[in-house]
């Protein structure tokens, strides 16, 4: 019975901070995008607008529920709930120190591949329930990309498995502490970055949602508590993938050890948080500097110019490997 | 120009033409030289191409001797007839077009330039605390003046009210009791009017004038149709700044 | 020769994607078959592969003295034991037998 409630308690400490960063990541997002651009986001709300996250939550939960009398209803209450649960899981097997994940699985990484091959549902299904031709092409093309740069995604992270010789995400941390990967494998930390730009759907690949030209895209039927649980899941799979970058190539919670911590704090942590921002800043300037590429650009990219050099590395790094005799 | 020689007897009509048009110098200028490039034969000579123009599309080595051959000038060692010809030779070389597009130089580059602006403040005025400067000949809130000694300006000739696109203006007058021509009634709907400051031009002595106040909006739809009370209270509040912006403008008007 | 100097100086300009991904990829096979014999040259050692069972001695079974052997069964284990089988024989049991003990079905 205790244990249950340690167990509750634990998932509770994972996922209240997780969610306040990503409701921190959309004014984060506001802010930075105003500041490239020389202007100033949301000031109001807080200080410095701060609280600007939680307003926009209100605002959205009163606003009406507007549900095309053609919908599909149980596809179209499904989809943002599979989205947002898809996404906030991803979060029970990343480290947040030594031994401090939710749940230190030995199959981490391909857990976290197969999580975001799961949100693919959650894309068709929006589209497919709202009934209308354009939310439907949307969320057709933006399957097409998902399901095109998974490759990338995963073949890259294959390398790094290789590198490593096991899929648990403690134990790739660990292994980084000579070195990080992103120093013999920077390469590859392009491919993965772009891959992760296309599965979040961020510019330049974004032409599905296209806040700009489409309203939203596939989701443009959904609104108020739906259109939050969309937005929710968009960010925690962008703070998500963030973090696993970090952990992936930037050496997750390692850094170097100049002092004992005797406390209880968790420094390691923090420092994870600080590589995951350099991500989330990164993802929010490429949004404020690059163009959008058309749709059909978009797969052309994938399959002809990534997979190419994706299936080149695959077949050079386990090749040096075993010839310099690396092999974990 | 009468010193220059026409190429033939239709450009000849066409100076002629245009000296007699009385068209400006600067045209006709133009139009001589139109007629004498049209009649000139203005394909280059092939041997006056540079060679790193013609890279970016790779001839065949034999048209390229074609052209060559026409000329004895530029024949150097390269250039022997029959012998390979290197297309990629001027211009950037094959590492650095792979370096470009696969370590994105360009995309590089951009990113930099929007991090440098991310650093630097922004142009942005938080406006109920900061306002943006108005120019003194700004239209705003309308107001009617007075004289120095206290009469009121307006003499109800009408000029406002019938120049007014919107019609806006609406005015009756009558003598007063010592027998100056004013108004009895002037109203302008603020809602009608489009403060274009054409009312404020017709006026011939200077009653009717635009202020820089532009935060005069109401709850309700009534209180912005200025009647004549409203509208010289106004001209009593702002009469300074009016005067000096009048002082500043009166050389232009 | 030149020529095909030639197909790779354009395929280098122009489509450098598919040229340098055969190149990194062609890397890999070379460097497999190029380096290890210059290691073993060298003098390194392969590590020695780690154990995953049992090392089993690669000679003949020795015997074992018969001094350790339980005593035979006695009378009342060996009618109880013959009772047993005859009670869970079924059609099958024949090729019961030939499995190893550990995958025979429980009585």
């Amino acid at each position: 019975m205790l244990q249950a409630l340690y167990l509750l308690l634990e998932g509770v400490t994972v996922i209240v901070p997780v969610l306040l960063a990503v409701a921190f990541m959309t004014i984060i997002e506001r802010k930075v995008l105003a500041a490239t651009q020389r202007r100033v986001g949301p000031n109001t709300v807080g200080y410095y607008g701060i609280l600007q996250p939680f307003s926009d939550a209100l605002k959205l939960i009163i606003k009406e529920t507007v549900i095309p009398a053609q919908a599909n209803k149980v596809l179209f209450y499904l989809a943002p709930v599979l989205a947002i649960i898809v996404s906030l899981l991803g979060w029970a097997v990343v480290p947040f120190g030594t031994g401090l994940a939710l749940s230190d699985f030995s199959l981490g990484v391909i857990y976290t591949l197969t999580l975001s091959s799961f949100g693919i549902y959650g894309v068709l299904f929006a589209g497919w329930s709202a009934n209308s031709k354009y939310a439907f092409l949307g969320s057709l093309r933006a399957t097409a990309a998902l399901i095109s740069y998974e490759l990338i995604l995963s073949s890259a992270v294959i390398i790094i498995i290789v590198l490593t010789g096991s899929f648990n995400y403690t134990q790739i941390i660990e292994s980084q502490i000579p070195v990080w990967f992103i120093v013999p494998l920077a390469p590859i930390f392009i491919l993965f970055f772009i891959a992760i730009l296309a599965e979040t759907s961020r510019v330049p690949f974004d032409l599905q949602e296209a806040e700009s030209e489409l309203v939203a895209g596939f989701f443009t039927e959904h609104s108020s508590i739906i259109f939050v649980l969309f937005f929710l899941a968009e960010y925690s799979s962008i703070v998500l993938f963030s973090t696993l970058t970090s952990i992936l190539f930037l050496g997750g919670y390692n850094c170097p050890m100049i002092f004992i911590n005797d406390t209880y704090l968790n420094l390691e942590s923090v420092i994870l948080g600080l590589k995951t921002c350099i991500f989330c800043f990164m993802f929010v300037w490429f949004r404020s500097t690059f163009p959008r590429i058309r749709t059909d650009q978009i797969i052309k990219f994938c399959w002809v110019s990534l997979l190419p050099m994706v299936m080149a590395f695959i077949i050079l790094v386990p090749c040096l490997l075993v010839s310099f005799d690396w092999i974990v | 120009m009468r010193g220059f020689l026409p190429r033939s007897a239709q450009s000849a009509r066409i100076i002629s033409t245009s000296m007699n048009a009385n068209i400006s110098s600067a045209r006709a200028i133009r139009i001589v030289w139109r007629t004498y490039a049209s009649t000139t034969n203005t394909t280059k000579p092939a041997f006056e191409t540079p060679h790193s123009q013609t890279h970016q599309v790779p001839h065949l080595p034999e048209t390229h001797i074609k052209s060559f051959g026409t000329s004895k000038v530029m024949a150097g060692p390269q250039d022997v007839p029959g012998a390979a010809v290197n297309p990629y030779k001027d211009g950037p070389s094959a590492l650095d077009k792979a370096m470009t597009s696969f370590l994105f130089t360009e995309l590089i580059r951009g990113l930099w330039i929007v991090l440098e602006q991310f650093f630097r403040p922004p142009y942005t005025i938080m406006y109920p605390f900061e306002k943006g400067p108005l120019s003194p000949r700004f239209r705003g809130e309308h107001a009617l003046r007075r004289y120095p000694n206290g009469e009121e300006r307006c003499i109800a000739c009408k000029l406002c009210e019938a120049i007014c696109p919107a019609q806006a203006i609406t005015i009756e007058s009558e003598a007063r009791q010592d027998g100056s021509r004013r108004t009895t009634r002037y109203d302008i709907d603020m809602t009608k009017c489009i403060y274009c400051g054409f009312c404020q031009e017709a006026c011939p002595v200077d009653a009717i004038v635009e202020t820089q106040n532009q935060e005069f909006s109401t709850e309700t739809r009534e209180e912005l149709l200025y009647n004549k009370e409203k509208l010289l209270a106004n001209g009593d509040r702002a009469e300074a700044e009016i005067a000096a912006n009048l002082h500043s403008e009166h050389v232009y008007r | 020769m030149a020529s095909l100097f030639r197909f790779l100086r354009r395929s280098a300009h122009e489509s450098p994607v598919y040229f340098y991904s055969l190149v990194i990829g062609f890397t890999g096979p070379a460097i497999l078959a190029i380096v290890p014999p210059i290691r073993k040259r060298m003098g390194y050692e392969l590590a020695e592969a780690v154990p995953t069972t049992y090392p089993v001695p690669k000679r003949e079974r020795r015997s074992v003295s018969s001094e350790f052997d339980d005593p035979p069964p006695s009378k009342e284990v060996q009618e109880y034991l013959q009772a047993k089988e005859e009670a869970t024989k079924n059609k099958f049991s024949h090729l019961y037998a030939k499995l190893p003990s550990r995958l025979r079905p429980e009585p």
